[in-house]
């Protein structure tokens, strides 16, 4: 929704109103209103599905007031399975019905035709903001709730609800009720966050998209060194996605007085695959951690089932991005990295890399190469991919290549210097942005949207992760 | 409330900037044409009106040519799916389809290539069909596109032939009517409008409904002018007789 024009003039009549309760200090009449505001956009974008998301509230904050209220542990816990199996289930039921069906059909020879199911945007997100919720205050690690208002603003923030970042009840409940003064900074710096994400999206990501799609849909048409380049290509094509979408959340939370934290801290400059799962995705792999390889033992259970935890968590982060056996076996090939990668650092403890390119590489190439399985439409279509790029490389494409794709080529290699460029840099130029005068403020923000109108293709292309 | 009031002061000002700027006819920057928001509001989602064609009811039809001819089929990946559609009416009907699917072509591509004359002298087709467009739906320069078409046409030259419109999933940029214009209304077919079912790339129809699409194609073509025998299939899809694929780069 970020990237349509509709939002953004809705943005702009928002803003005034959400700016009046926040002067007046009318803290309870903001809540309703962008909990109103939050439920229409969740409306537009998934219908009556919105009763779902509100259904999850009301279970949840009620199911967790009777379970903070009673001193039996079994019956907490008990209280707590509920709200567990009612958060997975539902989940399970819109995302994983027909692959289960399909694959069972398969195995005992049916003939099962998919159901009609249509997977609720953001489900994944907010059932997984539902679980550490309740978990959470299960194990006292964060006070329920205050009201209700409290728990639907913080489930269907509008920022978030649709692709995350998946934000902790922890973090998040304790700056509804508190007054924070809004700062030119804050604005600003949010203002800042969201152009760079739109940029990153509508710029880099949607551009590149263009013939990452080509190759993709119809790889049995491309040359391995083609592939190989849409591999690429969508490497760069889903961090700004994502990101973007990220940058844009973030950015119009802290618009509005909210810290949401940051999901994706520089992941490609990553040495290392486990460094790789602590810079992507962050507020996913952290819920990972805390929700799924902590309780299965973590790494206090000794090597192999360190392993087994490692491998369990990332297959269940695969299957979470999708039905399909390609994103089990990109969860699972993950899984194998984060575990050779434990190998290699329990043999060679201490010793001094200096050297940083080589490990980089290799890291860049594995993250990438696994984004084949991410990808592809099927497992085929990624073996396919694979066979062209390790049996049909063809070099001679190389350079027809680079003068047919100049436009292209130019922002794969510019997006990749930028991802590159050390951080220092972007906080430089935002605390610039910040400090500037109103109307250089202007002009930034125009040369922006023109750029945006020039790379957009006229039809708006979903975030990915909308998808999951 | 003074932070938001100079952000609203900066999204305004904006606003009414680019609002300006769109209404200024035609501004270019190093000879670049500025994309302004007017243009990029008008892409609107085209009202999916018009019905597939029922080609069992169709009765008033052209007398048509009964002898088995030899069909030539060019164009974009829209092909793939009518063509094993049209595969099945050459069978049918006696005829020999030579089919040519160039993944990403357009009208630009196929004029420059000289690839239709090459595959005409070598097939000797006695009916063309040809379709494009598809991948031009959007182009900001879709008036420079009328030559190319002339090009296209000129390669077929006195060969009967129709040209089938691309499957518009929203309004285009204005391809449709350029081609229309170049070769009149019956030798086009308008596939703007249609209802289709989309594969998951959102673009290329369904292979039940590039058959539908094919058979609307083969309805309004007997009403227009003289064509080769095309009596409904019983099968739903054939292999053409020959089929050469093309990628982009190509």
């Amino acid at each position: 929704m970020f990237n349509s024009r509709q939002f953004w003039l809705f943005f702009m009549l928002f803003i005034p109103v959400y700016g009046l309760f926040a002067m007046w200090r009318r803290r309870t009449a903001m809540l309703v209103f962008v909990v109103l505001v939050s439920l229409f956009f969740y409306y537009k974008s998934s219908g009556l599905y919105v009763l779902l998301l509100v259904a999850r509230a009301l279970f949840d904050y009620y199911i967790v007031r009777i379970m903070d209220d009673n001193p039996n542990p079994r019956c907490r816990k008990a209280l707590l399975l509920l709200s567990l199996i009612s958060s997975v289930g539902v989940l399970a039921y819109f995302k994983y019905t027909n692959f289960f069906a399909l694959n069972l059909s398969e195995i005992v020879g049916g003939n099962f035709q998919p159901l009609d199911i249509v997977l609720p945007v953001g489900i994944s997100f907010y059932s997984f903001q539902s679980i550490s919720y309740v978990v959470d205050v299960y194990k006292r690690r964060t006070k329920r709730a205050g009201s209700l208002l409290d728990y639907l603003f913080y489930l269907s923030f509008f920022p978030y609800v649709a692709a995350g970042p998946i934000v902790r009840a922890a973090s998040f409940l304790s700056q509804i009720r508190r007054h924070k003064k809004i700062t030119d900074k804050m604005v600003f710096s949010g203002l800042w966050l969201v152009m760079t994400g739109l940029v990153k999206k509508a710029v880099v990501a949607d551009y590149l998209a263009q013939y990452n799609d080509l190759v993709f849909s119809m790889p049995a048409g491309y040359s391995g060194f083609e592939c190989m380049m849409g591999v690429l290509g969508y490497s760069i094509q889903i961090f700004c996605d994502f990101s973007g979408y990220s940058d844009i959340a973030i950015g119009i939370a802290r618009i509005m007085g909210f810290d949401l934290g940051i999901n994706f801290r520089s992941p490609y400059k990553s040495l290392n695959v486990t460094e790789f799962w602590h810079r992507w995705h962050i507020s996913l792999s952290t819920w990972l951690r805390d929700y799924v390889y902590i309780p299965l033992g973590g790494n206090r259970k000794g090597s192999l089932r360190t392993y087994i935890n490692l491998m369990a968590t990332m297959l269940i982060g695969g299957i979470w991005h999708g039905a399909g056996w390609n994103f089990v076996i990109w969860g699972g090939l993950h899984g194998s990295g984060l575990i050779a990668h434990k190998i290699y650092c329990s043999h060679y403890h201490g010793r001094n890399v200096s050297a940083k390119f080589l490990p980089w590489l290799l890291t860049f190439a594995f993250v990438t190469f696994l984004w084949i399985f991410f990808r592809a439409e099927n497992l085929n279509g990624a073996m396919m991919i694979l066979d062209n790029i390790f049996t049909d490389f063809r070099p001679d494409m190389v350079l027809p290549f680079v003068q047919t794709r100049i436009g292209w080529v130019a922002v794969c290699f510019l997006s990749l210097v930028a991802i590159l460029v050390p951080v220092k840099f972007y906080s430089f130029l935002e605390s610039e942005f910040i400090a500037s005068r109103l109307w250089i403020k202007i002009i930034v923000f125009i040369c922006v949207v023109q750029l945006v109108l020039e790379f957009s293709s006229s039809d708006i292309s979903p975030f990915i992760y909308f998808q999951f | 409330m003074r932070p938001y009031i100079k952000l609203l002061i900066l999204l305004f000002s904006a606003f009414i900037v680019m609002t300006v700027f769109s209404e200024l006819s035609e501004v270019r920057l190093f000879g670049h044409k500025i994309v302004t928001m007017q243009s990029f509001l008008t892409h609107d989602t085209i009202n999916d009106s018009v019905e597939f064609c029922d080609v069992d009811t169709t009765n008033d039809v052209i007398a048509n040519d009964t002898l088995p001819r030899v069909l030539l089929f060019v164009g974009d990946s829209m092909v793939e799916g009518l063509s094993s559609r049209l595969g099945a009416y050459a069978y049918h009907n006696g005829h020999k389809l030579y089919t040519v699917i160039w993944y990403g072509s357009s009208t630009e591509k196929w004029a420059e290539s000289g690839k239709l004359s090459m595959y005409i002298e070598s097939y000797k087709p006695d009916y063309v069909f040809i379709c494009l467009g598809g991948n031009e739906l959007f182009v900001r320069n879709a008036d420079e596109r009328r030559k190319y078409v002339r090009s296209i046409v000129s390669e077929i030259d006195s060969l009967p032939f129709i040209w089938i419109g691309p499957p518009n999933w929203k309004d285009d940029t204005g391809i449709n009517e350029v081609i229309r214009s170049e070769i009149g209304d019956k030798r086009f077919f308008l596939s703007k409008g249609m209802r289709f079912d989309r594969a998951a790339d959102g673009m290329h129809p369904t292979e039940k409904s590039s058959c539908e699409w094919m058979d609307s194609v083969v309805c309004w073509m007997k009403r227009q002018m003289p064509h080769p025998k095309m009596e409904i299939p019983a099968e739903k899809v054939r292999k053409p007789y020959k089929t050469i694929v093309l990628t982009p780069d190509d």
